[in-house]
């Protein structure tokens, strides 16, 4: 009995020091970051309380928040699609008996292996309108070249596309975890029953593959919406505000324009969101597992 | 036992949430525009250095001098840490009762640091900074302990105030100052044929339809580029009696007719291709700079400063031929100020006599040529600008900066010492950006920019 007892609290000696930390870096900034979203900072004066105002400057007075706001949105609905479409033909194009398939499996993986940073900067000379080799290969073909990153529409697809080669491995891998698990008889019983390839996908494979593609969705979503390093590196927001996202808009409220509680407020709002979205998957969840 | 480990763990949580807040975090905006780290200029014949004074002979029954740390906390820009470290060296041999150590830290980290250090108590005895007021009720009054009890009139006035309390304080002095001012790619200039607009008051509209000429004659992509920085934008509008602040620094001024003549110039230069996208539009959201298109010889005329001397000199060398030259003058001269202060922070009154030795001899007129010469920066004192002084290198150009700080008008310093001009400027500036990719026109950023400075000098 005593060995047991001394087992028992092990566990919590473990999660102690992260628990720890958690508390630190995590819980007692966002309590603060609450709080300090019902102030008007600057660095010459002492905070002073304005309640709920910052809140109600993002909402009716900052055309840069809702810009940001906006532009969020395309990005989110992009981004996402793209992943969902593309993550899953590459799983399914990974989940076929085809030669050197280890190698193409890595081959989708290594951009989610490098810095989000990285990837930007490689992207930026890459469609760098007058040395990016983008640019070159298209005179070479003598075809004008092209201000990727400098017209507001053409940085916006850049920055969805970017994203998308960055991150689409991961989800890729996720939906062909997913496909593994679809038991193989169910593929040979329609075989033996007539099914084309294309039945089977829209009946067996879809179906099946529907939470996994759900968990995908959200969790894109979620990515989506926290995007910040991928586009401070490739636009920095620009042209203009063409691709300037929350994050970023809360990043130049705090340390470009010293409104900390501007700042603390639309983090907040960036919070709400995102937890919505958490709670929405939880409750999915919840639901599918019921039925 | 179990109950045990769990109070434990409770314990941990309720001191870990008791904890002091986290102080918020460094800003990233200074009021002046700092210049950007260059790299060491190439050795060259350094002015003599002044000789330390012998030490007097202490009689053999004296007490033993006490020795006084002086702790010194310095950011560099480059080339100005070899000269601070030579003046320190030399201060160190002419006194001593006194020992500066010189604390390099990052520009980045800077205000935060001092903040911190100042609040709990800790400062540092003297500090280069960029936002003396951000500091006034730690500083010290060095006034009491100085010789020359008028040695706040040696330093460019409009500057000075910025260190100068309500009733008369003294806490420093302006150490060294940057210029907004343009550079010219002559090589360029002389294959196409042509020369300089002479005269006082050229205007911008002169000087770039110049480089426009010279862009055709020899294809260089562009004529002209201005760093993406409202610092910058601001010294460019001033020639047009353009700015952002009122005289009396108590409202702003964004959408003046003068400055939407000046901006709607300016966007419509992007536009037409005179100037590139890539600074302004493709520059990101933050500051960027069009250096290296001057340096490349893709640019004919380069809108700039001072702090730009030291990394052209080095990579440019002799490969073209290239100077500064004067800021346009139309309405007034353009141009805006900025540099950085020396101040001295109340530590113990043991300390303050010698604090303020320090901060006299590094801005005695001596000393402040020696580091103006080494790091080629710009020198404070208003007997230098006036009676000019000798550069080891490069001085025609320096001298034409020097030449620009006598004709800087007021309302350039009533903008940059402006305790809200950081992050008006970077307002502006994101306006303009909008106006120069089609989101907004120049009226609408104007206005939006107008009514968001407004907010913020609240």
């Amino acid at each position: 009995m005593p060995s047991r007892r001394r087992a028992s609290y092990i566990p919590y000696l473990f999660l102690a020091p992260n628990l720890l930390v958690f508390v630190l870096f995590i819980i007692i900034p966002a309590i603060y970051n609450f709080y300090l979203s019902l102030f008007k900072t600057s660095f010459d004066k002492p905070p002073e309380f304005v309640g709920l105002d910052n809140f109600i400057y993002l909402f009716q007075r900052d055309d840069f928040f809702w810009r940001a706001l906006s532009n969020l949105i395309v990005f989110v609905i992009g981004d996402v699609g793209l992943i969902l479409i593309l993550s899953l033909g590459i799983a399914l194009l990974l989940n076929e008996d085809i030669r050197w398939r280890g190698f193409f499996r890595s081959v989708f993986f290594y951009p989610v292996l490098l810095s989000p940073v990285v990837v930007a900067l490689i992207w930026r000379w890459f469609l760098n309108t007058q040395y990016g080799l983008l640019n070159n290969l298209l005179r070479a073909f003598e075809i004008p070249p092209q201000p990727w990153l400098l017209r507001p529409d053409l940085a916006m697809l850049w920055v969805i596309l970017v994203h998308v080669w960055a991150t689409v491995g991961f989800f890729a891998l996720i939906l062909l975890a997913g496909l593994q698990a679809i038991p193989p008889v169910l593929y040979e019983a329609a075989v033996v029953d007539g099914a084309t390839r294309w039945r089977s996908f829209w009946h067996i494979t879809l179906p099946l593959l529907a939470p996994t593609i759900f968990v995908v969705l959200i969790l894109s979503m979620i990515r989506a919406f926290e995007v910040f390093d991928h586009i401070y590196a490739l636009t920095g927001g620009g042209p203009g505000t063409a691709t300037m996202m929350i994050v970023q808009y809360i990043y130049r409220t705090g340390f470009e324009m010293n409104q900390f509680g501007l700042a603390a407020a639309a983090s907040l709002v960036l919070f709400v969101i995102i937890f919505s979205l958490t709670l929405l998957q939880y409750w999915l969840g919840r639901l599918r597992e019921a039925v | 036992m179990k109950r045990l480990i769990l109070f434990a763990m409770l314990a941990l949580v309720l001191v870990a949430a008791c904890a002091p807040a986290p102080t918020p975090a460094p800003t990233a905006a200074p009021p002046t525009a700092a210049p950007k780290p260059t790299e060491a200029p190439k050795p060259t014949e350094a002015p003599k250095p002044t000789e330390a004074p012998k030490p007097t002979a202490v009689p053999p029954t004296a007490t033993p001098l006490k020795v006084e740390t002086l702790r010194f906390v310095w950011f560099t820009d480059g080339p100005d840490q070899a000269a601070i470290e030579k003046l320190i060296k030399e201060f160190n041999a002419a006194n001593p009762d006194i020992k500066v150590e010189l604390a390099i830290v990052p520009f980045a980290e800077l205000n935060t640091l001092l903040t911190t250090q100042a609040e709990a108590g800790k400062a540092p005895d003297l500090a280069r900074v960029t936002e003396p007021p951000r500091f006034t009720k730690w500083l010290l009054d060095i006034k009491p302990y100085l010789k020359n009890k008028n040695f706040d009139k040696e330093f460019i006035p409009e500057a000075q105030v910025l260190v100068t309390g309500e009733k008369g304080e003294m806490y420093g002095y302006p150490h060294d100052f940057t210029l907004n001012a343009p550079f010219i790619n002559m090589t360029l200039v002389k294959k196409a044929g042509l020369e300089l607009p002479k005269g006082d008051k050229i205007a911008w509209k002169d000087w770039v339809d110049l480089a426009v000429k010279v862009k055709k004659a020899t294809n260089v992509p562009y004529a002209f580029a201005v760093d993406r920085s409202g610092h910058r934008l601001d010294g460019f509008i001033q020639a047009m009696g353009g700015g952002f602040f009122t005289p009396d620094g108590k409202d702003v001024r964004i959408n003046s007719p003068e400055n939407l003549k000046a901006i709607g110039q300016f966007v419509a230069w992007h536009k037409d291709g005179t100037m590139p996208l890539e600074v302004w539009a493709g520059g990101g959201s933050g500051y960027a700079d069009a250096r290296q298109l001057f340096v490349n010889q893709q640019l004919v005329f380069y809108l700039s400063g001072n702090w730009q001397m030291a990394f052209f000199n080095q990579t440019i060398g002799d490969k073209f031929e290239w100077k500064a030259v004067p800021n346009a003058c139309e309405v007034q001269c353009g141009g805006m100020p900025g540099g950085k202060f020396l101040v001295a922070f109340k530590t113990t009154p043991e300390k303050a006599e010698k604090q303020a030795r320090l901060l006299e001899f590094l801005g005695s007129r001596k000393a402040m040529e020696q580091y103006a010469a080494e790091s080629l920066f710009l020198p404070t004192r208003n007997d230098i600008i006036k009676e000019g002084m000798k550069w080891p290198m490069r001085n025609e150009d320096m001298n034409t900066f020097l030449k620009g700080i006598a004709v800087l008008p007021k309302s350039t310093y009533v903008d940059n010492y402006h305790p809200r001009f950081g992050p008006v400027a970077n307002e502006v500036r994101d306006r303009v950006t909008q106006a120069i990719t089609g989101e907004l026109t120049v009226e609408k950023a104007l206005e939006n920019a107008q009514a968001k400075a407004k907010d913020l000098i609240k």
